[in-house]
């Protein structure tokens, strides 16, 4: 089996956001880089797969700037085998031509598997793991909190609002993962020693123009007027009292 | 015939709420845009589609085909790629659903485009049709206006279902569906039938000032009087107090309901990152300097474990 697994970098989860001067971006000046929590469970599901598959080998491959370099050595000291690096600066957030990059390098390594996060933390978007599905011609299933070969076929178990669906898919196929219990391992300082020896293959690409047109980026409106009712379960009464008459959600 | 379509969702043979959120803000917009609102209705069994006119839908295309019962994504996207090309839409709205973005990056992937994800608010100005979306876990807001084709899909719960009765003509599709690839072999319903928590128009959470699993069927006590769906912290749920899908927050589910009730949770700028549009915030937090109290609309300063056998005491007395 050949499990690639798609990862971006995004900034930090703690991150303070401040608009840019441009109004339609974010100030990227301290900004510290990730690797998106979705994608690094998605590299953890992987190696875990491969643990118990001997044989089984995890490419990971990412889109953006050179510096991503640091984030695709903490998915090889996880585990995984060789990374691809698709080199570059366009910092867009269009799912499609990000997608279509993506699929581009996947098709040549011609996986059983693409495993993508359900969402990155930066673009909130959930979609370029369906769209590179759909250009590589193979099933997508989502919001997968696990999975396992069984007869030839994935079997996986999807996370929907009403419950779980389990699915049985042909391979080759594309899971984008939702968090589950499975957290992404510690790495050890050998291991981090040894990510440095895995090749990395540096391939540069070009990002065509965005299918949107950004207008501004804002920071969301304050939440003020917030107010201390009391102190304790006395204070519950005058609660349940603005809730009902000032709040009127109750 | 063009227009906007609406890809509306069904849930134990009903049409979800969201999907009557979408068609109230497709008639909107359409009116606005000068098209129809259409709406593309598809399931097993289908429920009662009349209901669509009430929100202004003059068209539905019907899709039933008991093969759906057990079908995934695949047999979706091809009927809503076949509502497509019949109606030559220019806008086509679905739910931010588990299966409305999965189906929307589908559809997106087919028309060579980019799909908007959660979009919470739409406006339309000099004929010019703008979304807006939270991105970086709500922490900025961006405006976009979109290319043609434009697929969106809309947060549950933000916008508002608006009654305009009109008359809903019917149209049977019939969509020969291929070989599946993936098929549902099993379908696990939650087991005590909670309420989404995407949808749930009031969320109660806990967080680890709740002290212990043990202590939680207060939080549960609370949601079940006021119809309002559990949420929980990531602390909790990394403890193994409760389920991993009643996350909140920015690695857990997104929620925007009339109320949220905070019981012994921070506020992690990670925690409000999943919380922070809802309407109403009420905090219980013994710690006055917990930064919960800065979103918060109402808060209580004390033990939760006093405060909410108490609030559930006077909500019971208030909805009697
Ligand atoms: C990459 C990443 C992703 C994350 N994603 C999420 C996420 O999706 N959702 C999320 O929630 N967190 C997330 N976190 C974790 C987040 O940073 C916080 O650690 C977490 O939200 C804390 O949970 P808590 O508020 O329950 O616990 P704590 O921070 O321990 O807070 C407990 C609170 O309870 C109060 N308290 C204590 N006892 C009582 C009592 N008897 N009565 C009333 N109040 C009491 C305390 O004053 C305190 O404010 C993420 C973190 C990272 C790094
Ligand atoms: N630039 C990128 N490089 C590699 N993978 C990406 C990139 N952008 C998105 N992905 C993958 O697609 C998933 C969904 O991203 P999004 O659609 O932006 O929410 C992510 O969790 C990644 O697995």
């Amino acid at each position: 089996m050949k499990i690639v697994v798609c990862v971006k970098r995004v900034p930090d989860t703690a991150l303070k956001v401040k608009i840019g001067s441009d109004r339609k971006s974010i100030e990227k000046g301290d900004v510290e880089y990730i690797v998106s929590p979705y994608d690094e469970i998605a590299v953890e599901h992987a190696i875990r797969f491969k643990e118990k598959t001997p044989g089984t080998e995890v490419v990971v491959v990412t889109l953006g700037p050179a510096d991503s370099e640091k984030n695709m050595r903490t998915c090889l000291a996880m585990g995984a085998d060789r990374g691809i690096l698709l080199q570059s600066n366009a910092d867009t957030m269009d799912s499609f031509n990000v997608a279509k990059a993506l699929s581009d390098a996947i098709s040549q390594e011609k996986p059983d598997l693409v495993l993508f996060g359900i969402k990155a933390t930066d673009t909130d978007s959930s979609q370029v793991g369906a769209i590179v599905s759909m250009l590589l011609g193979i099933p997508f299933l989502s919001t997968v909190v696990s999975f396992s070969l069984e007869n030839g076929k994935i079997k996986a178990d999807s996370e929907v609002e009403s419950g779980h669906l389990v699915l049985q898919s042909t391979i080759p196929c594309a899971l984008s993962i939702q968090k589950s219990n499975v957290d992404p391992r510690i790495c050890s300082l050998i291991n981090i020693r040894k990510a440095k020896q895995k090749e990395l293959k540096i391939v540069p690409v070009d990002i065509p123009n965005d299918h949107f047109e950004i207008e501004k980026m804002e920071l969301p409106a304050e939440r003020t007027g917030g107010k201390i009712v009391g102190h304790g379960p006395d204070a519950v009464k005058e609660l349940l009292r603005l809730l009902h008459e000032e709040a009127k959600v109750i | 015939m063009a227009g906007i379509l609406v890809i509306t969702e069904i849930k134990d043979t009903q049409f979800r709420k969201a999907s009557f959120e979408v068609a109230s803000e497709a008639v909107r917009c359409g009116k606005l845009l000068n098209l129809p609102a259409i709406a593309l209705v598809m399931g097993h069994s289908l429920p009662n589609v009349e209901v669509l006119g009430k929100y202004g839908i003059s068209k539905a295309l019907l899709v039933e085909n008991p093969q759906l019962a057990n079908s995934y994504l695949e047999s979706y996207c091809q009927i809503v790629e076949e509502a497509i090309k019949q109606t030559q839409a220019e806008y086509i709205f679905f739910s931010a659903t588990a299966q409305g973005k999965a189906l929307s990056g589908l559809i997106a992937g087919k028309l060579r485009t980019t799909a908007l994800t959660d979009c919470t608010s739409l406006e339309v100005k000099d004929g010019k049709f703008k979304a807006q979306r939270p991105i970086y876990a709500g922490k900025a807001i961006v405006t976009i206006l979109p290319a043609k084709p434009s697929i969106l899909s809309l947060r549950p719960n933000v916008f508002s279902i608006t009654e305009s009765p009109c008359p809903c003509e019917m149209i049977k599709m019939n969509v020969p569906l291929a070989e599946p690839k993936v098929k549902i072999v099993e379908v696990k319903a939650k087991e005590n039938k909670t309420l989404d928590l995407t949808e749930a128009s009031v969320v109660v959470s806990g967080g680890r000032g709740m002290k212990g699993p043990e202590y939680f069927h207060m939080i549960q006590d609370l949601a079940a009087i006021l119809g309002a769906a559990v949420g929980a912290s990531r602390a909790v749920v990394d403890a193994g107090w409760r389920p991993h899908d009643e996350q909140v927050g920015q690695t857990g589910k997104t929620v925007s309901p009339q109320l949220y009730i905070a019981c012994g949770i921070s506020g992690a700028i990670q925690h409000l990152a999943g919380m922070r549009t809802s309407k109403i915030i009420v905090a219980i937090n013994k710690d006055p300097e917990a930064p919960i109290f800065q979103v918060a609309n109402y808060g209580i300063i004390g033990d939760a474990l006093e405060v909410i056998p108490k609030l559930i005491e006077e909500t019971k007395k208030m909805l009697q």
